[in-house]
């Protein structure tokens, strides 16, 4: 009686690891093995949780799905890099895979994503410099889904009441900000996370200094550095920015307590439906001109697996990025579609995404220059904007600190 | 020489005492052996799969320069200490060991004593006491995430109730100086339930003679809760502290959605670093020698807890 029940045990405790262990050697490969030419079925990863088969990314697949012949079987995962990895130690990863753009060389360079001249994607109407964050090593990795940036939100009431014009230098941008703090309301907003976040937030700063993300130690660098801790100490932004993520920044633009915020196409929805008067400009380089802003939004990718697979997640994915297809889902998200003429006539039929579409034309791929040693050099710099905005270091020698870490 | 066989005294088993093993005794023994070992199977299986392996794994990740490139080819080169050499060596190495001992003692030391000092008060009967217990395990009820972003409005540098209710303008969350306290509070807040349920449960096993004989002694109640639950109440004392002590060394959700160990890492502790490195930074072994140092102190107060209550037992 009690052998049968131990034994019970030890059938119910071994059966489901037997069965984790045929399911794992089941489901190795996006179908490994089936090697006929005709693959009608694909499996695609994202990392879009909040969009289900009536959104414009469910009516896009819909819509591919008609075009080519190929169902797709999504899946949606906000971990989408950590689970593609996992997936790729099990052999169970997906045939097509959504990713965000600073993260693409760093999945090439595991060689886990098939190149273009491989997989036969054609991108050769892809504007360069959105092109340019999908390259490494020569070698160009899927397609844009479109583009966003960041660009300087104004509070076009707050600056009619302070007779202000938008800045287009960064003296400019310190005495509107100047002038709009008062009492709760701060000149300006922006998100310094001691993430991937703040880093991306400081870029348009750093490069229109003229900085280059080879060297963070470099005059330049520290130039921006300390304008971004002057606007603090001085008052004109605030400290709460260290612990503040762009939907904060946001939020609190809605709620009136910033004049001037630096935020991204993605929040325009939003803004639109609470009704703060907003207009927006590029964000200016020291001395005037559009700074480079980093470039946003995700990368369509071909996963390796066998021949017939890759040539089919390749016919897909040049269906999602044919401009006809692609318009829905970029006007959905508000971004600004990675073709240059698509680009030009997204502008003319919504003049509001003017700055935008110049924003993305003269925008920079934050790998481009770099590749798969970016996360280690966003990661110093974000260190160091925290440090010196929180006053633990000065921008100088928070910088080096910050070059000699990576060296 | 003269030998007697002498069956041991107490053994009654005829398989195992019968020196003049017959066969059918050979069979029976093996036969429970056999089945000892299959009561055995289902626990050691359980603890193979889901501790030792685990353990063994990340002992061996820790050795290893895994890295996001390692998932795909499953190779790694083995680098011996060198994860342990660069944790060590790393600048920030020192201050997150002194951050996670601030944390982990203030943490306990306070939640102790007002969950101590709740369960006491609760021992007493008064309308709607119970309602009122019920309502400080609130905090325990809710999802931790949900606590802590909460907890992080609260302390919004600008907007938040905290400031607002002291008239400051401190910089809880963005403030190097104040992270640490800002989250060291939350997690005192969180904790209080835990130890009161734990303490009440305790001061309700000591039985009320012993209080009444000490009034009718004429001991107040200073010189009753000193003579009679103190002591009375030590080993759930110990339990609740070193139970703590492990929940709070492992502290992650509340740290990490409050400020992200920042700012200018001012808020990490062993817990939170070791995922940073892990899956933000994607350095696998690195993140692996870091847990690993935090397990091996948990072992260490586990030990001392075993060997503290041996102790006891023993006297």
């Amino acid at each position: 009686m009690k052998l049968q029940r131990a034994a019970v045990i030890t059938l119910a405790v071994a059966l489901p690891l037997a069965g984790g262990l045929t399911a794992c050697s089941n489901s190795s490969g996006g179908g490994s093995g089936n090697a006929s030419s005709s693959v009608s079925s694909l499996t695609l990863w994202d990392g879009w949780t909040q969009y289900d088969a009536t959104s414009p990314w469910g009516t896009l697949i819909a819509a591919c799905e008609k075009q080519t012949g190929i169902t797709i079987q999504r899946t949606s995962d906000a971990e989408i890099a950590t689970k593609l990895l996992q997936a790729a130690s099990s052999h169970s990863t997906p045939d097509l895979a959504i990713l965000d753009n600073p993260s693409v060389a760093q999945f090439a360079e595991t060689g886990l994503l098939v190149d273009n001249s491989v997989s036969g994607l054609d991108t050769s109407t892809v504007m360069p410099n959105v092109l340019a964050a999908g390259e490494v090593g020569g070698k160009t990795y899927g397609s844009s889904m479109g583009a966003n940036t960041l660009a300087l939100f104004y509070n076009t009431d707050m600056f009619t009441a302070a007779g202000l014009t938008p800045p287009t230098t960064w003296a400019e941008l310190e005495s509107d900000a100047a002038a709009l703090s008062k009492g709760d309301v701060k000149g300006i907003g922006f998100s310094a996370l001691g993430t991937e976040e703040g880093t991306f937030q400081f870029l348009p700063f750093f490069w229109g200094a003229g900085a280059k993300l080879k060297d963070i130690a470099s005059p330049e660098a520290v130039k921006a550095l300390q304008f971004w801790t002057d606007l603090v100490s001085k008052g004109y932004a605030s400290q709460s920015n260290l612990n503040a993520n762009q939907q904060d920044i946001r939020d609190q633009f809605m709620a009136g307590k910033l004049g001037m915020m630096v935020n991204g196409t993605w929040q325009l929805t939003t803004l639109d439906g609470a009704g703060t008067p907003y207009a927006v400009v590029p964000i200016p380089g020291v001395d005037g001109g559009t700074a480079p802003s980093p470039l946003g939004g995700e990368f369509i990718q071909v996963v390796t697996s066998d021949a017939a697979h890759q040539a089919a997640a390749a016919t897909f994915a040049q269906c999602v990025i044919k401009p006809e297809n692609l318009k829905g889902w970029t006007d959905g998200q508000s971004y600004i579609m990675p073709y240059a003429s698509a680009a030009a006539d997204q502008a003319t039929a919504k003049p509001a995404l003017k700055p935008w579409v110049t924003a993305v034309s003269s925008a920079q791929g934050r790998t481009a220059d770099l590749g798969s040693a970016y996360p280690n050099t966003s990661k110093a710099l974000w260190t160091a904007i925290q440090e010196s905005l929180s006053g633990v270091k000065q921008p100088k020698p928070a910088l080096d600190a910050a070059a000699a870490s990576l060296s | 020489m003269n030998v007697t066989y002498r069956r041991p005294r107490g053994l009654t088993t005829p398989g195992v005492g019968a020196k003049q093993a017959h066969t059918p005794g050979r069979v029976l023994a093996r036969r429970r052996r056999i089945a000892g070992a299959a009561f055995v199977l289902p626990v050691a299986v359980f603890l193979a799969a889901f501790f030792v392996y685990p353990i063994v794994r990340a002992t061996v990740l820790s050795t290893q320069d895994w890295t996001a490139k390692s998932f795909v080819t499953g190779q790694a080169d083995f680098v011996g200490l060198g994860n342990y050499t660069k944790v060590l060596s790393n600048s920030l190495f020192g201050s997150i060991v002194w951050q996670t001992v601030q944390f982990v003692l203030l943490s306990l030391v306070a939640q102790f004593t007002i969950g101590l000092a709740l369960a006491v008060f609760f021992t007493r009967r008064f309308p709607l006491s119970s309602t009122f217990r019920s309502l400080i395990l609130l905090p325990w009820l809710l999802p931790l995430v949900v606590s802590a972003t909460t907890w992080r409005w609260m302390f919004d540098q600008r907007f938040g109730i905290v400031n607002a209710a002291l008239g400051s303008q401190i910089g809880w969350l963005s403030d190097p100086k104040h992270a640490l306290s800002a989250v060291i509070i939350t997690n005192i807040w969180l904790g209080i339930p835990f130890n009161m349920v734990l303490l009440h449960g305790g001061l309700q096993a000591i039985p009320d003679t012993l209080y009444e004989a000490a009034a009718l002694d004429g001991a107040g109640p200073w010189r009753a809760f000193r003579s009679i639950s103190w002591p009375l109440l030590r080993p759930v004392t110990s339990v609740t502290l070193l139970l703590g002590l492990i929940y709070t060394i492992k502290v992650f959700d509340v740290i990490w959605v409050m400020t992200k160990g920042g700012p200018a890492n001012s808020s990490h502790t062993l817990a939170t670093w070791s995922y940073q490195l892990s899956f933000v930074d994607l350095k696998f072994g690195l993140g692996a020698a870091v847990s690993q140092v935090t397990v091996l102190i948990a072992l260490v107060f586990g030990l001392v807890y075993i060997r503290a209550q041996r102790k006891e037992t023993l006297s």
